[in-house]
């Protein structure tokens, strides 16, 4: 192996390691994002209209 | 061709090689024509018997020993004609092993290229969401996206040099090796 296949094959090594990295940071600020907007989310207005709509239905 | 003008030609041939194993091959050439001289032969019969300088230096370039080398010329002096063996074995084995390898190895090169243009669009969209306001919401994790994409790319990019440039290599040496069974057998005598 040449000296600047070794080097191009630690570019890649560390791109994958950054990739990596990074990629879980960019999962956890998806899951904090979409977590934030979860919890500003009506639920209980949501399944309140919902629960009406199934009871109409049962009656 | 005598013992100067040979080494002069195969260290020409040689020139791409590292310095180091440049001097080793020589030194291995000399030593033989050393052996040679003292078994009474001359310097042109034993140039003649190590072949052409340019295929000598290529077998070298593909990583052969030089012992492997004198090997394989004794076993072609020694050659009475096509081994029947070699030719089944070279159909058999591509047509089983060796041809299924190489498509498979080249459909790997083919997806990772496929997964790069991927990621390349992928990463054009998310600029363009970013650009357009579309993804004002989630700013900061798609910037992170964007350089674990980019990190993706240059990961592929690297995978996809180093994986042409030894499949063609390798490809290279697979050919040399059937002609080499084809031509001479398997070699077990």
């Amino acid at each position: 192996m040449e000296k600047k296949d070794i080097k191009l094959l630690i570019t890649g090594a560390i791109a994958l390691f950054l990739a990596c990295f990074l990629g879980i940071i960019t999962l956890v600020l998806f899951a904090v994002k979409l977590g934030g907007k979860a919890m500003e989310y009506d639920w209980k207005g949501a399944f309140g209209q919902t629960d009406g709509v199934v009871q109409e239905i049962g009656d | 061709m005598n013992k100067t003008e040979y080494l002069k030609k195969l260290t020409n041939e040689l020139g791409h090689m590292p310095y180091g194993d440049v001097q080793d091959i020589i030194q291995s050439i000399e030593e033989h024509f050393e052996e040679g001289i003292s078994a009474g032969r001359s310097e042109e019969e034993i140039a003649a018997s190590l072949g052409d300088p340019k295929e000598l230096a290529m077998e070298f370039k593909d990583g052969v020993k030089f012992k492997q080398i004198m090997k394989k010329r004794k076993m072609s002096d020694n050659f009475k004609g096509p081994d029947g063996r070699g030719r089944i074995f070279v159909i058999v084995f591509n047509a089983f092993v060796g041809i299924e390898c190489w498509i498979l190895l080249l459909a790997a090169i083919i997806a990772a290229f496929c997964f790069l243009a991927a990621d390349f669009a992928f990463i054009g969209l998310i600029v363009a969401g970013l650009i357009t306001g579309t993804l004002t919401e989630f700013i900061l994790p798609f910037i992170f996206l964007i350089l674990t994409l980019i990190c993706v790319a240059v990961f592929l990019v690297a995978l996809l040099i180093l994986g042409i440039k030894y499949y063609a290599k390798g490809l290279k040496s697979y050919i040399r090796w059937n002609k080499n069974v084809w031509n001479y057998g398997l070699g077990e005598e």
